[in-house]
């Protein structure tokens, strides 16, 4: 294989995916939420946010961007890290799509509440609000 | 042969590092070990730990409380003590008018933050009082109340607490009064936003303490509850009791490890810290003898390394930000919700990331610059050459040297871009002139970093030439190199205005500015200090600060464009969407209403009938949890609240619609909705309140939202807010400041947005679209497209818009078009940016500026050896610029401050008098207005005037139209001392008073609704919050403009001065070379000044006295030559006349001899030896005679030297040696042992010993014994340069002081015989050998002559001198050039 051809597939390769959208299924969104909540992959989580996300860290809200959220997702889950998360409650609109989570740490007893909102942009799911709340007693 | 290490590792790991650095891998270990250590004992001393900690808590927590109370103790004696109040109290005590004065005291008292003080008379009834209105608490039940200071504590329901001290105010025994003060220690908020925050010891102690503390104030106390612990005042009041809760086992470990991980980073921290300024001092005294072809690449890359690793050691070891948590100083640098970014792997993490980042860098940057500044002054001469070839090398190097400068610029905004799209900071806020502290630091960190790209930028068009070796006597002449430069340039920006992934990367614009600043710095270097002007100099800095943030400035606003551009394409997106923030606000605020106990019960007394009164009633019910509610200013929503019974049936209403169904139709519609939202309730689990956002029931593109729950008792209550079909943009007059954060969202703060249908508004929010239909031309260019994006110009003002087509829901919904605007900054909204901008890098340059300050009042060596006159200028028109734009400034800022005030307290006047108004137009007959409010109620008053109004009777609030800011207690339920002290004793109608809700300042107008006796009765106010909110916009805007347009002036200030400054001292310079000139005996006209001014005379004068002076000159040279002539004619005649006379006479007296002879014819052996005697005399006379002609002829004749390398011992002691033989002396000779080789005529040199000699001899008196030596020395100054020191000292009887000046003039001299000239040649000699001559004398001790020439090169390389460029040059010479004998060797 020439040199030519390697970029070719190379580009191609690296390209590809990214320029093609498909339909995601609900259970795909959650489970790559949840996966990225249980294993405290910030990074993972933020992928999966709108490049503005609103992430309300026990308190007020503030618009994020990605790399900002990525690192502010990397501190709270130093802060209190997972050992357990589940979807308690879900509902959807046209375009936006409500999750409720009980995020157990490992020091609290209670589970912090965890609200998400997704907005469907062009056919792709993305986290566009992220509310921890305190956990309760 | 063993390698020498380089000296700068040699250094590093000298002694007293290894012992630096070994005491700290110690002191690591040491830590490490004792931190294993200590976890692995926690498992037995846990409990123990935790109960001696709680201990220690609770001890600092009552020595806090202890203290609190003293100083309340304090402060209320000191008052209770002031002359004014016990005379005010004594004067109340008797005819009551005391109580004014007591007013004047209490509203004159300066409290400090959460403190609050109330005067009472010892009924007790309160006669003054300023600050926060909390109830009366139990000391007064106290027998001993008014007998002695009493403690107390006070709860103001569930949200404020406060401790209280009471202090007498005694007039000898008896007591007038006391004083009561207090300051909270719980303060709740019903929300919190920017301006509304909980203050609590629970969370004060809590971050303080690192663990839960919890407090439980008043009487109430848990004594029994384990972990509880009692807490008193001083004088034993319980206050209540504090619950400090442990940490378990696991997270005491991890708390204790990471304490210890805290100490083993100090170490490494301090590691690090060691070998970063070691390396850097070192490095940096090393550059200036090494300079950079010294210092060995892998030294500079080294270096560089170390900063590198360092750096990320840091970064990965969290420091210093892992020392910064909680209420540390610097933990908000630390805080990723500020600015947190993964560009840059890690390094821009947080601001104080950045900041530390930026310094790294700078240093980095500086050192290359040192180590490569000789490489800088051999380039410098470039610009002189005028060869216009341009070399392949040349063209090579130039577009290198640009690809660096696009690398590093690209490298820059990226970095200017992510600190801006990666923070919430708002750094263009008009927050005044000074930016924020973090902003401050961010703009801070970004300017080091231009700063740093700027000079390396620079620096590296150097180092390129110099890596391809480009010569620098064949570089093209300046308009050749130009022509490269500009077309590189030009090609460069091509590539990246057309590229887009490079444009992205870096927009042209930026790299044309870089580019720019980079050649400037590169030729001009501005920042190269000199001796004559140093670099920390305000007339320096000042520019140096200013460019640099103009190449920041585009920068930062690009990327806030940017920012802002994201956040109206997700405005748009969400618009649709999204949930109205304000109206799910408003929905659980009546909801909340609904939930109180007020509600319930006013609800429970309703008769249970099914009458048309219980119908009315509940409806009024209903309606009144509107009342304050932010739903009721919902302008663009259709509200409708019901109540239902447990079967669904409708009991009250409230709607705000204009056309209403009849009831009964309506009744049934919410009664089919009531199963739908009582399914729904189910599922949200049957307590509560729920708010839905729901589709809407009209139109499926507009939304509903509906709050629904449970009624105290039976029923449920149903809030349905809906949107209008066209939404108007009626403001709502809810203040920001009532609102909780994000009721306002960010996403929407300054942007309007709109939704058309088929080009026509359905809805809006914000005020920038007013028109009801789509513009024609937007209609037309959206054909196909998706987005679009348009500067529109509407009405004089300029706006961004932001275009997207939706795709519909529905089908034949139409075509859907959200549109998002934002007004466009102008000139002065940019200024205002810049100057930000410029106030940052003012103060991070401060510390430098002082610094050097500092240093140079220290060191007066490092003051300028001159202060040029056109700094002094450019000073004088610096200071009287900058004094003029700061005073501008603050009468600017006094006027807009003034303006601002006399707006707000008009618009109050304005607003109160229409109360008035409406209260007359109520009036029956004669009665007074006030008379009108025991009729109407105030929530009928306030929507008449649309304002929200208190009204207060008897000092307290009596009415409300928002009770819930009163209840809340955001509004103190007692009228300000301010406003009592006016309307009451002061006899004013009318009068605003600052007032603070939260931290937000506002102002509150009062008007007096007298009584017939002229006495307030009602007094009704007015607070400002929705208007100060906008006039505090307005006013910002107006600064902001205000402080750009000085920013401006302060640049126009500025290049003027400079401009100034050049004009006046460019033809001064002139002049002052032209002095310099005629000093050096040059006299050439300077060039002429066609100012017209008196500048332009005095070059004029000094041209034509320059004419003058050559010609005098010239006058006087032709004088100074005849009277040399005339001079040596009188010489001449003198010295021939001298010995005429003798000859004469030896003629006269041998005539006579021989007369006599021939008349007496006498002896003529006596004649013979007369005959002798005069002719021997004649002789000499004739010797002297052709000793003085050849001595003149001499003089007259300027010597020809040839100059020869010649051994000056080798010639003294021939001169020694001639007159040892001439005179018969013994000379003394003590001559350096080397060879000391000068170069100068051989024979001069010795005729200038013989005569140091001949004098010498000559000038010891005949009763001494001549004592004479001759010695050479060798020496060297401070330059390195050698030279030879000749002495020729006698004993004589030295040189009387009126004769020095005369020693070295021809023609003088002490002896008869002299001609006076053989000092005066010996000087010339001595002086063409570019030597010096001297002498020491003392009288009657002996005279020391001197001489002073420089020792050959050629001998100086072989006495081992080295460290000069000379000396590499000398050393292609023979060696052996000082052994050769002296004029042996080649001319």
């Amino acid at each position: 294989m020439n040199r030519f051809a390697s970029i070719v597939l190379a580009v191609t390769l690296l390209l590809g995916p990214g320029n093609s959208v498909q339909a995601q299924s609900r259970e795909q969104v959650i489970s790559e939420i949840r996966a990225s909540i249980m294993s405290a992959d910030a990074v993972g989580l933020a992928r999966q946010t709108v490049s503005s996300v609103e992430i309300a860290l026990f308190g007020e809200g503030r618009f994020y961007s990605r790399g900002q959220a990525t690192l502010l997702l990397k501190e709270f889950f130093g802060d209190f890290p997972p050992d357990d998360f589940k979807i308690i409650n879900f509902t959807q609109t046209p375009s936006a799509w409500f999750l409720e989570g009980a995020y157990q740490t490992k020091a609290s007893k209670s589970p912090i509440p965890i609200f998400m909102r997704l907005r469907n942009s062009r056919g792709v799911w993305k986290i566009r609000e992220l509310l921890i709340e305190e956990a309760d007693g | 042969m063993a390698e020498t290490p380089h000296p700068l590792l040699e250094a590093v790991w000298s002694r007293n590092s290894r012992l630096v650095l070994t005491f700290l891998v110690l002191a690591a270990l040491f830590t490490w070990v004792g931190g294993i250590w200590d976890v692995s004992r926690l498992d037995s001393v846990h409990s123990e730990l935790s109960a001696e900690k709680r201990v220690e808590a609770v001890t600092l927590i009552q020595a806090e409380l202890d203290n609190l109370y003293a100083d309340l103790r304090s402060r209320a004696s000191k008052i209770a003590r002031q002359e004014e109040v016990v005379d005010g109290f004594r004067r109340l005590e008797e005819n009551q008018s005391g109580r004014e004065e007591l007013v004047q005291i209490a509203a004159s008292l300066r409290l400090d933050a959460r403190q609050f003080v109330e005067f009472y008379d010892p009924t007790p009834t309160l006669t003054a009082w300023n600050g926060a209105v909390f109830p009366m608490d139990s000391a007064v039940q106290d027998e001993r109340f008014l007998g002695q200071v009493q403690e107390s504590l006070v709860l103001d329901g569930p949200s404020r607490t406060a401790v209280i001290v009471w202090v007498p105010v005694r007039d000898g025994t008896s007591v007038l009064g006391v004083i009561r003060l207090g300051q909270m220690v719980e303060s709740k908020m019903p929300l919190k936003n920017d301006y509304l925050r909980d203050y609590t010891w629970d969370e004060e102690w809590s971050r303080r303490l690192g663990r839960t503390v919890e407090f439980t104030f008043g009487e109430t106390v848990r004594t029994s509850v384990e972990g509880d612990y009692l807490i008193r005042s001083p004088l034993d009041f319980p206050v209540g009791s504090v619950s400090i809760t442990d940490a378990d086992l696991a997270a005491w470990r991890t708390i204790k490890k990471a304490r210890y991980a805290d100490v083993l980073a100090f170490w490494l921290f301090m590691l690090i810290f060691y070998v970063v300024v070691r390396s850097t001092s070192i490095l940096w005294r090393y550059a200036p003898v090494g300079g950079a072809s010294r210092v060995a690449k892998g030294t500079v890359s080294g270096y560089l390394g170390i900063l590198l690793i360092s750096r990320w050691i840091l970064l990965i070891a969290h420091i210093p930000s892992r020392w910064q948590t909680g209420k540390a100083p610097l933990a908000p640098l630390f805080d990723p919700q500020h600015l947190a970014s993964v560009f840059g792997f890690g390094s821009l993490r947080t601001i104080g990331d950045l900041f530390i980042t930026a310094l790294a860098i700078s240093l980095g940057a500086l050192m290359i610059l040192r180590l490569s500044a000789p490489l800088r002054e051999r380039i410098q001469s470039i610009l002189g050459y005028t060869n216009s070839q341009v070399s392949l090398r040349v063209v090579s190097s130039i577009v290198l040297h640009q690809i660096v400068v696009l690398f590093l610029a690209g490298i820059l905004f990226q970095i200017a871009q992510h600190a801006v799209l990666d923070s919430t900071l708002a750094l263009f806020a008009r927050s005044g002139l000074l930016p924020e502290q973090l902003v401050i630091v961010v703009f801070g960190a970004l300017l080091l970093l231009v700063f740093s790209v700027i000079l390396l930028a620079g620096r590296s068009l150097w180092l390129v030439t110099e890596a391809f070796r480009v010569q620098f006597d064949v570089l093209p002449s300046k308009k050749s190199l130009l022509l490269v430069v500009g077309t590189t340039a030009a090609v460069i920006t091509a590539l990246i205005a057309f590229v887009e992934p490079v444009g992205i990367l870096l927009p042209a614009e930026i790299f044309i500015i870089v580019v720019s600043v980079t050649y400037v710095t590169a030729f001009i270097g501005p920042i190269q200090p000199t001796r004559r002007s140093p670099i920390v100099v305000l007339r320096r800095i000042v520019p140096m600060v200013i460019v640099t943030s103009m190449v920041l400035f585009p920068m930062l606003e690009m990327s806030s464009n940017r920012k802002v551009e994201m956040r109206m394409q997700d405005a748009a997106e969400s618009f649709l969407e999204d949930r109205d923030s304000r109206v799910m606000f408003a929905i659980s605020q009546v909801l909340g209403d609904a939930r109180s106990d007020e509600f319930g019960d006013n609800l429970e007394l309703v008769p249970a009938d099914e009458g048309f009164a219980r119908r009315s009633q509940l409806d009024s019910l209903v309606e009144s949890v509107t009342k304050g509610s932010p739903l009721s200013a919902l302008a663009t929503y259709d509200v409708t609240i019901t109540l239902f019974d447990d079967g669904g049936s409708v009991q009250g209403r409230y709607s705000n619609l204009n056309r209403r169904l009849p009831r009964a139709m309506q009744d049934v519609a919410d009664e089919s909705e009531f199963g739908l939202f009582t399914a729904m309730y189910d599922d949200f689990g049957n307590s509560g309140s729920m708010i839905e956002k729901l589709t809407g029931s009209k139109d499926q593109n507009r939304f509903r939202y509906a709050g629904f729950q449970l009624l105290r008792g039976d029923g449920f209550i149903l809030v349905l807010a809906e949107q209008r079909a066209l939404a108007g943009s009626a403001a709502s007059p809810f203040p920001k400041v009532l609102s909780p954060g994000g009721y306002y969202g960010e996403r929407y703060s300054d942007l309007s947005v709109a939704e058309f249908r088929d080009g026509v508004l359905v809805r809006t929010e914000g005020k920038n679209f007013g028109r009801t239909i789509m513009d024609r031309n937007v209609t037309v260019r959206l054909r196909g497209e998706t987005e679009l994006w348009t500067l529109e110009s509407v009405r004089d003002r300029e706006y961004q818009t932001y275009y997207r087509v939706e795709e519909s829901l529905e089908q034949n919904a139409g075509i859907g078009v959200t549109a998002v605007r934002r007004r466009t900054t102008n000139v002065f909204d940019q200024l205002y940016h810049l100057l930000r901008i410029v106030v940052a890098g003012l103060f991070l340059a401060m510390p430098f500026y002082f610094g050097g300050l500092f240093f140079r009042l220290r060191n007066p060596s490092l003051q300028p050896d001159v202060r040029q006159f056109r700094d002094k200028v450019l000073n004088a028109f610096f200071s009287v610029g900058i004094i003029t734009v700061v005073a501008m400034g603050f009468v600017g800022l006094g006027v807009v401050t003034e303006e601002n005030e006399q707006a707000i307290e008009s618009w109050l006047r304005q607003h109160l008098e229409r109360v008035e108004q409406t209260l007359d137009l109520e009036t029956r007959g004669e009665e007074l207005p006030y008379r009108v409010l025991d009729r109407i109620s105030v929530d009928s008053l306030a929507a008449r005037v649309g304002l929200d109004l208190n009204v207060y009777h008897n000092l307290e609030v009596e009415q409300a139209s928002r009770p819930e800011l009163i209840r809340d207690r955001l509004i103190e339920r007692r009228l300000p001392i301010e406003a009592y002290e006016a309307l009451y004793f002061k006899g004013f109608r009318f009068i605003t008073v600052e007032e603070k809700l939260g931290t937000f300042a506002y102002k509150a107008g009062y008007l007096a609704l007298t009584d017939e006796r002229g006495i307030p009765h009602y007094v009704v106010s007015i607070p400002t919050l929705p208007e100060q909110e906008r006039i505090e916009e307005e006013r910002a805007r107006t600064v902001a403009y205000l402080f750009g347009a000085l920013l401006l002036l302060v640049l126009v200030v500025m290049v003027t001065a400079s401009l100034l400054a050049n004009a006046l001292t460019r033809p001064i310079a002139q002049l002052r070379a032209g002095l310099k000139a005629v000093a050096a005996g040059h006299f050439e006209r300077i060039s002429k000044v066609d100012t017209g001014d008196e500048i332009a005379d005095l070059v004029d004068s000094f041209n034509t006295m320059q004419d003058q002076i050559e010609e005098s000159r010239n006058l006087l040279g032709q004088q100074e030559r005849q009277m040399a002539w005339r001079e040596m004619a009188r010489q001449v005649a003198h010295e021939i006349k001298n010995p005429l006379t003798p000859m004469k006479l030896s003629i006269q007296h041998l005539r006579t001899a021989f007369n006599r002879r021939s008349e007496d014819g006498s002896d003529d052996d006596k004649f013979s030896r007369k005959f002798s005697q005069t002719t021997t005399t004649l002789i000499e006379q004739i010797d002297t005679l052709a000793r003085i002609a050849n001595e003149f002829s001499s003089f007259g004749r300027m010597p020809k030297h040839i100059r020869e390398e010649v051994n000056l011992n080798d010639v003294i002691a021939e001169a020694v040696e001639l007159m040892q033989a001439e005179d018969n002396v013994i000379i003394e000779m003590e001559l350096h042992p080397k060879t000391l080789i000068v170069s100068g005529d051989r024979e001069a040199v010795r005729r200038v010993y013989v005569n140091f000699l001949k004098n010498a001899i000559q000038a010891v008196p005949d009763d001494r014994i001549a004592e004479i030596s001759v010695s050479t020395n060798l020496e060297t100054d401070v330059r390195g340069v050698s030279w030879v020191l000749g002495r020729v000292s006698d004993n004589g009887s030295g040189i009387p002081r009126n004769l020095w000046e005369k020693i070295f003039v021809p023609s003088f001299s002490t002896k008869t015989s002299g001609t006076g000239l053989g000092l005066a040649i010996a000087r010339r000699t001595i002086e063409s050998m570019d030597g010096e001559i001297g002498f020491d004398t003392e009288l009657n001790s002996g005279t020391t002559f001197w001489i002073k020439v420089p020792l050959s090169v050629t001998e100086t390389r072989s006495e081992g001198h080295s460290g000069s460029e000379s000396d590499s040059k000398a050393s292609k010479e023979p060696e052996s050039g000082a052994d050769l004998p002296a004029g042996s060797r080649p001319n």
